[in-house]
């Protein structure tokens, strides 16, 4: 399976960083539904990050229903796309949009240069998706 | 997590006021701070900043010249020897009789504790490459930091203590130890106090980190907090003929250190947000400015005043 | 304690390779004797030595060096740190540290010493050596002190040479001071030698090094934990402090020692009654220490005696006694003391730069006279004042035997009986008269012809002198005055002889020459009559308990019969066993004219075999005992009388 990787120079924090990557890693197709995930241990052990951070990634992500915990089984990605309510969608996206934009805003990026990585990101998307069919 | 929670454990480390001094000189000036269970509390500072007395402070074998050391919310001097059943320790310096063997050092080890996992203790100087049959003054520096990790969790301790665990060691060795502690807290939540100069290889590990700065602790935060608010600006004053005087607009983010460079200035700065960074981006004659996160060993150089000592200075 | 065992086992697996080198070596004392060409009983003998010597220095090396480095190494290299971060006490590490020592060491010291001992058939320690612990101790806990000390000796000194602390600098200093203080306790016990109170002293000593050298140890580690040099401090204080303690304890002790009185008293072995009176000079083991008193039978009053005084007169009123301070050569001091009053207490009376040849009071107590080799003073004991004095003339030639001069008082006038030899074996005693009226010396005649050493006897009034030479025996009758002979009482070839004057003037002399007779002679020589007693080796003439009848002693020196000779009748009759009578003793430093009265209370004093003193009346035969600490000391009542 592809890597998580984090970076300690990106300001968010570790366990949001986990998270994105995760989440780009099921909307690429990289991490199949179905498939097991590294477990906590593992995943900690191979980024030398402490455990309990990968926890929290992972338990924000299994309530997101982008994982699922299966008991005495270990961790899988969601065999299903996660169900949310349009007011928890709204939430993720606003929270993921203001990480975004502060993070465009620190690198003194332009509002224009800022839109058009958003825009390259989806087409590289759309890319890696039409890869996988 | 308070303490006067009678209900709660108490914290498996506290220090109240520490203070060490030998003769005229302090070590360690009037320091504070608390780890929670289950937290990794990284110690940063340079040589000669107080960190080795605050850790035989810590485990009770030195006596602090004024306040107190707490293990498990008992005082470290007093009852050090109870302590010591629930802590594994892995010292600077490996201490081990050189004439032991790993082996014979893991059943010496069984006889002083309630529990001791000899299996897991095997297998970790398996998984290290540790020969068990030699003495261990003839083992490689590596191999003597893995042995003496071993046997500091042979006993599932609830505390782990690590004097720069790392020192010494190669790339290989570094992450072996790494990786170890990781293990440790993903099986048992076990706390961890370590004292460090190897930032990189614990920044991901340590939940709270505290800086001592001649002695006395200038840093003790959560380390999300820390990395939260530290932020790395560089803009140029088009106001100007230079493009690198400033005057106050830095003020809003408790600027730590400012320096001048030839194309505009370069600034560390400690109290850092988004929505002050807008603000401050629409201030007349600021362009092209940015905010980049600092990794913890800029963070450290910032506060501290000078870089954590390289592997190989004297202690 | 679980601590404790696994930190002596590791200590012992660490050093194990102790046990092979010690089996080697146990080889080498069969080595020796093919090696030096000994054979038989020599090779044996050699056998032997040699391991001794392997396996003692086996012992005692080891437990020397494994005190000098097993935890001051650890200290000082900071290696401590791995068993303080381990959940063991520091008393645990220290005893552990000091039990593998010992463990080691005779583990090892027995390995070289078996081989031997079984080839031998030895006993486990050679017979030798039993007499090296003459210290008292029983050998196993000799050589477990001397574990335990070199052990700690070892320890501390490492400790405080690698702590580079100037506490070493007050260690030295301590040190000194505290074998002072040790050194000085033996000596305080050891000037009055009881040989049972030294050996107290000096196991108190040895234990209190022990117990500072078992206890300062854990103490020190577990206050000094990783740091060396609180480790050091923490040492000397704990070991200096219980050493000061208990060296304390032991002067205060010995203190108490010498505050003991006659009633406290286990074994009395002197006894010398005033003439007069209640008062004895009485000496013995009170409290571990031998001492001296003069003690007041009839009030328990007593006064305590400094070692020294040990030639002690009474006045013939028994109210006042007299001692020279002094050696041999130098100045003297003479001491005095008022027995009335309810706290009699000694004062000097005169002083001398040179010898005191002889100090003697007169019956009063009021006078005192005492003699150098070239002057006879006169003082008034309770002033010190000079009453007369007369210089002596130098004797011609030197005076190879130590002669005291004798002398009494006989009213207004001082006689002074002055020995001086002749020439080679024959000496003479000069006779002088010191009127205090007049304050004029005289000198009134001589005893001439003396072959030997002359012991004098005077009666009360000093009109006849009796003369006995310790050498030949010859006895003779003097006048007092001019030294004229008047009659002589026996010539060479006794055994023993002793003279004594009755009160009313006879003679008594008590004769062994083949068989034991008592002679009574008259005033002028005379004699009237010879009584015989039982043969013994051992007599003593003691007072007269009745006017006329004198208890005689016969046996051994410490274990006589005790006889009533009745001087009228010639009878003798046994009246006790296992007593010897306490008059009669220390003739040569008494005035010549001084016996006890008859029928006083010294009279019936007697010293028993059983190192008691016991008051017997000759008459009754009944007896008490007085002093001294002898559980069943039975009242022997009456005895039957011998016949001769």
């Amino acid at each position: 399976m592809p890597d998580v990787r984090v970076d300690p120079s990106d300001p968010s924090p570790i366990w949001s960083q986990i998270e994105d990557a995760v989440r780009r890693l099921v909307a690429s197709g990289a991490w199949r539904p179905g498939s097991p995930v590294p477990s906590v241990r593992d995943l900690a052990k191979d980024l030398r990050i402490n455990p309990a951070t990968v926890a929290k990634a992972y338990q924000r992500l299994a309530e997101a229903g982008v994982l699922e915990v299966r008991r005495g089984d270990g961790t899988y990605v969601a065999s299903s796309p996660p169900s949310l309510t349009r007011a928890e969608r709204t939430r993720l996206l606003a929270e993921a949009a203001m990480r975004f934009a502060s993070l465009g805003s620190t690198l003194g990026a332009e509002r224009e240069e800022t839109r058009s990585a958003l825009d390259a990101a989806w087409r590289s998307l759309d890319r890696g998706a039409k890869e996988k069919r | 997590m308070s303490d006067s929670n009678p209900s709660a454990s108490p914290r498996p480390v506290r220090l109240e006021s520490l203070t060490v001094r030998y003769g005229a000189a302090t070590a360690c000036r009037d320091v504070s701070l608390a780890v929670p269970r289950g937290a990794v509390y990284a110690l940063l500072g340079r040589n000669g900043a107080g960190k080795s007395s605050l850790v035989r402070c810590l485990l009770g074998q030195q006596r602090p010249s004024s306040g107190r050391a707490l293990l498990f919310g008992e005082d470290a001097w007093r009852t050090r020897r109870r302590a010591m059943e629930r802590t594994g320790v892995v010292p600077e310096e490996p201490d081990a009789p050189a004439a032991m063997t790993a082996r014979q050092l893991s059943d010496f080890s069984r006889r002083l504790y309630p529990r001791w996992d000899a299996a897991a203790v095997a297998e970790r100087l398996r998984r290290f490459a540790v020969p068990e049959k030699t003495p261990f003054g003839r083992l490689s520096k590596g191999q003597k930091g893995e042995v003496m990790l071993a046997l500091a969790l042979g006993h599932s301790p609830e505390l782990l203590v690590l004097d720069d665990p790392t020192l010494g060691l190669d790339v290989v060795a570094r992450r072996a130890l790494c990786e170890e502690v990781v293990g440790e807290l993903a099986d048992r939540g076990t706390t961890v106090f370590l004292t460090t100069h190897d930032l990189a290889a614990f920044e991901g590990l340590a939940t709270r980190v505290g800086i001592l700065k001649e002695g006395r602790l200038a840093v003790d935060e959560d380390l999300e907090a820390l990395r939260a608010r530290f932020r790395r600006i560089r803009y140029s004053n088009r106001l100007t003929e230079t493009r690198t005087a400033f005057g106050n607009e830095l003020d809003a983010f408790d600027a730590v250190r400012v320096q001048v460079r030839g194309w505009g200035i370069d600034a560390v700065v400690s109290n850092f947000d988004e929505a002050a960074f807008e603000r401050f981006r629409a201030i007349d004659g600021v362009e092209n400015a940015e905010a980049s996160a600092m990794p913890l060993e800029e963070i450290f150089v910032a506060i501290a005043g000078e870089a954590p000592a390289k592997e190989g200075a004297a202690a | 304690m679980k601590g404790f065992a696994a930190m002596f086992r590791r200590e012992v697996a660490i050093h194990r390779m102790v046990f092979p080198a010690a089996a080697i070596a146990s080889l080498i004392p069969f080595a020796v004797p093919p090696l030096r060409g000994l054979a038989g009983v020599a090779a044996s003998e050699a056998r032997v030595a040699t391991a001794f010597l392997i396996s003692a220095a086996f012992v005692y090396g080891l437990i020397a060096y494994l005190g000098a480095t097993t935890l001051p190494r650890a200290i000082s290299e900071r290696r401590i740190g791995f068993d303080f971060a381990r959940p063991v006490s520091a008393q645990a590490i220290w005893a552990a540290a000091f039990a593998s020592a010992l463990a080691l060491g005779i583990g090892a010291g027995l390995i070289a010493w078996l081989p031997t001992a079984l080839a031998e058939r030895t006993p486990f320690w050679p017979d030798a050596l039993q007499d090296f612990w003459q210290l008292g101790l029983p050998w196993p806990a000799a050589a477990g002190a001397a574990a335990i000390l070199l052990f700690g000796a070892a320890q501390a000194l490492s400790i405080g040479a690698r702590s580079r602390s100037p506490v070493l600098l007050a260690d030295l200093a301590a040190g000194v001071l505290a074998a002072a203080c040790a050194a000085l306790a033996i000596v305080r016990v050891g000037f009055t030698p009881v040989p049972s109170t030294t050996k107290i002293v000096s196991d108190a000593i040895i234990a209190i090094a022990a117990a500072a050298a078992l206890a300062a140890g854990p103490i020190a580690l577990a206050r000094g934990r990783t740091d060396i040099r609180t480790t050091h401090r923490t040492l000397s204080i704990a070991t200096w402090g219980i050493g000061f303690l208990g060296l304390l304890a032991v002067h205060a002790w010995i203190s108490w020692l010498y505050l003991g009185g006659p009633k406290d008293l286990t074994q009395v072995v002197s006894a010398k009654p005033a003439p007069t009176g209640s008062w004895t000079l009485v000496g013995g083991t009170a409290r571990g220490i031998y001492t001296t008193f003069l003690y007041d039978a009839a009030s328990r009053r007593s006064v305590r005696l400094p070692r020294w005084a040990s030639t002690v007169s009474f006045s013939a009123s028994g109210g006042e006694a007299a001692w020279v301070e002094g050696t041999f050569e130098g100045p003297a001091k003479v001491w005095c003391i008022r027995l009335d009053g309810a706290r009699p207490e000694p004062k000097v009376c005169a002083t001398s730069p040179a010898l005191v040849r002889m100090a003697t009071l007169d019956p009063s107590g009021r006078r005192l006279a005492i003699t150098r080799e070239d002057a006879l003073t006169i003082l008034a004991t309770d002033t010190g004042g000079i009453v007369a004095s007369a210089r002596l003339s130098p004797r011609p030639g030197p005076t190879e035997d130590w002669s005291p001069d004798s002398g009494f008082f006989v009213g207004d006038v001082f006689r002074l009986y002055r020995r001086e030899n002749v020439h080679q074996g024959v000496s003479r005693m000069q006779v002088f008269d010191l009127d205090l009226r007049s304050r004029r010396l005289e000198e009134t005649g001589s005893i001439d012809d003396l072959h030997g050493f002359p012991i004098l006897s005077a009666d009360r009034e000093g009109e006849r002198v009796a003369v006995v030479e310790m050498e030949t025996r010859r006895a003779r009758l003097v006048e007092g005055r001019s030294g004229k002979t008047i009659a002589w009482l026996a010539a060479e070839g006794a055994s023993r002889r002793q003279l004594a004057f009755l009160a009313d003037g006879r003679l008594a002399m008590l004769e062994r020459a083949g068989s034991l007779v008592l002679r009574v002679f008259s005033r002028n020589g005379e004699p009237i009559r010879t009584i015989a007693l039982p043969d013994a080796e051992q007599v003593r003439v003691g007072g007269e308990f009745l006017p006329g009848r004198v208890v005689v002693g016969v046996g051994f020196l410490t274990d006589q019969d005790i006889y009533a000779v009745d001087a009228d009748s010639g009878t003798t009759r046994l009246v006790a066993r296992h007593l010897v009578p306490a008059a009669g003793s220390w003739r040569l430093f008494d005035p010549p004219n001084q016996s006890l009265a008859p029928g006083a209370p010294g009279t019936r004093l007697f010293l028993a075999a059983d190192e008691t003193l016991v008051e017997l009346d000759p008459s009754t035969g009944t007896r008490s005992r007085l002093l001294g600490e002898r559980e069943g000391a039975e009242d022997r009542g009456r005895a039957g009388g011998i016949r001769p």
